[in-house]
């Protein structure tokens, strides 16, 4: 063996020694419905017998039905395992429930909302908006029904449902989680490692991680509260460089992650190199497939990408999950992590639905477009 | 090293075929060793974990029309190598795009992959045309003969060894080092 031949062996093996099985994505099951029919050839035929008599007699009932009356609720298909299956799209005074798979309106509800957060809880029995004057309301989607909980911003609801955190306090610099089933709430203050002038307000960074058991928080210089927290916190009134909301570190973007396994809630700042400050930033959302990752956008030219960011033992690592086309903005994850909405503003602008693959958008559906009756203006799924 | 010694895990006893739990158990097991394959030949560690997650789908898929299961394990490497090109093809004009609508900017980089990318021998590798790019990861990574190779790329083994003089030649070349 030649010399060129043992280096070029030991180069490939030592390229693969440094990628490690925990830093792999684990794969995704594949559709079952790629398979069910599996080796039972005969089937076929009937199958697409049956399909046809199914499809023409739901043509012929779904006209009978639109002409007697439209359907009542839909709240029947929200009982199913909702995951990745329902979107929240609010307007200024209405939210509607929306198909992922086809953008149909499965429900609507009137509510107003103040543009500073959306929720929809993962089992999809409740919806949590911010309306006017910040107060944190709770809907329900079965009846409808809503009621204000708390001040708060930017409300996020834990993988299992059962929590809530949101921003709150006096300047926006507190993080409360509440048990939904018994009203407990916890919180936990950031003012220290925000420092003056900045808050969680401004940005709209809140979003809780796959294992349910950690919450990351993104702030950023907010000037309303440079007013209002000298007044509250008056130890507080000199900004420190080095606090996480000021976002100068040279270390990169800081983010807050809140433990809150415990009892008392407990807070660390994380910086992100990778990541640069200066850009617009956004939590999209958890990575629900996996325990301690989440996505953040970044908003710049000539493009806005989507990364990855996975906290682990060490340094937290990003990697790009997808670059958008031109003058695209990323609004929402899917549960499953494999599918993006994106909005295209314009005239008339509207959000689309987009499998992530390889970096790139496949698969692209328009799920809405702007109308007169409705403009949306936040979206959760 | 390598995928060398993988079992094949492809084979269902009871019905002598290919059955899908066996694809979701090939996977399982050589999973990393997929994705190290991939990373050789794409030399990104997203654009390798895309390539491995749309074999193992497509496998599941086509799982009733693969009667044989002796060769699952070289299908599923085949299968790779393939995503890989196509990768590869998609990648090269995505690049074009970026490189023209940014005037001259290099799209950003995997961070990973950019701290993966340091040995010299493995980024000149994947200079080479994608035939002897292939035939060398399957020679010195994955420890297969030129008999191997030749059955998996469906090519001669003539060709398997001019590759492989080839990509050594190409590869001392582009080091400026002597082949010996």
């Amino acid at each position: 063996m030649s010399q060129i031949e043992r280096r070029l062996r030991q180069e490939m093996h030592d390229l693969a020694q440094r990628i490690a099985p925990g830093d792999l994505r684990p794969l995704r099951p594949p559709p079952p419905s790629a398979w069910s029919l599996g080796h039972k050839y005969w089937l076929t035929p009937a199958v697409a017998l049956a399909t046809l008599a199914l499809v023409t007699s739901g043509v012929v009932v779904a006209r009978n039905t639109l002409h007697r009356h439209r359907s009542p609720s839909n709240v029947e298909m929200l009982q199913a395992p909702p995951d990745p299956a329902v979107v929240a799209v609010s307007s200024s005074n209405q939210i509607r429930l929306l198909a992922a798979a086809t953008g149909r309106v499965v429900k609507s509800f009137s509510v107003a909302t103040a543009g500073k957060g959306l929720a929809l809880a993962p089992d999809a029995k409740f919806i949590f908006v911010v309306g006017p004057s910040l107060t944190l309301s709770q809907v329900s989607v079965a009846t409808g029904q809503s009621y204000v909980i708390d001040t708060g911003a930017y409300p996020a609801v834990s993988p299992n449902s059962r929590y809530l955190a949101y921003a709150t306090g006096t300047s926006f610099t507190q993080v409360a989680v509440r048990d939904l089933a018994s009203g407990h709430t916890r919180a936990i203050s950031l003012t220290s490692l925000l420092g003056a002038q900045s808050s969680l307000l401004n940005h709209g960074g809140l979003t809780w991680l796959g294992n349910g058991r950690q919450i990351v928080a993104v702030s950023e210089p907010d000037p309303v509260t440079a007013y209002v927290l000298p007044a509250a916190h008056p130890e507080a009134a000199q900004p420190r460089h080095t606090a996480c909301g000021q976002q100068t570190s040279q270390r990169g973007l800081c983010a807050i992650v809140i433990d809150v396994a415990s009892s008392k809630l407990a807070a660390r700042p994380i910086y992100l190199p990778q990541v640069t400050v200066h850009q617009k930033l956004d939590l999209i959302s958890a990575d629900l497939t996996a325990s301690a990752s989440f996505f953040i956008a970044q908003s710049s030219l000539p493009a806005t990408v989507v990364d990855r960011v996975r906290l682990g033992g060490g340094a937290p690592m990003v990697r790009r999950v997808v670059e958008l086309p031109w003058r695209s903005l990323p609004v929402a994850m899917a549960p499953d992590s494999d599918r993006l909405i994106y909005a295209r503003p314009g005239s008339r602008s509207s959000l689309w639905v987009a499998t992530v693959r390889g970096r790139r958008l496949a698969r692209t559906r328009l799920l809405l477009a702007d109308s007169r009756r409705f403009e949306f203006s936040l979206v959760a799924w | 090293m390598g995928l060398a010694g993988g079992r094949e895990l492809f084979h269902d006893a009871a019905a002598g075929r290919v059955s899908p739990a066996g694809v979701t158990e090939l996977f399982r097991a050589h999973h990393l060793e997929l994705v190290r394959l991939a990373v050789m030949m794409t030399g990104d560690i997203a654009t390798a974990e895309d390539v491995v997650q749309d074999v193992y789908e497509r496998l599941h898929r086509r799982w009733p029309v693969m009667r044989s299961a002796a060769g699952g394990l070289a299908y599923a490497r085949a299968s790779v190598l393939n995503g890989c090109r196509s990768a590869h093809r998609h990648a090269a004009a995505r690049r074009r795009q970026v490189v023209r609508l940014a005037s001259g900017q290099q799209p950003c980089g995997d961070t990973e992959a950019a701290a993966a990318d340091r040995g010299a021998l493995t980024a000149a590798l994947r200079e080479l045309p994608p035939r002897q790019r292939e035939v060398l990861v399957l020679r010195y990574f994955c420890d297969l003969d030129v008999v191997e190779i030749s059955q998996m790329l469906r090519i001669g083994p003539s060709s398997v060894r001019s590759a492989i003089c080839r990509g050594l030649a190409a590869l001392a070349a582009a080091l400026g080092e002597d082949e010996r």
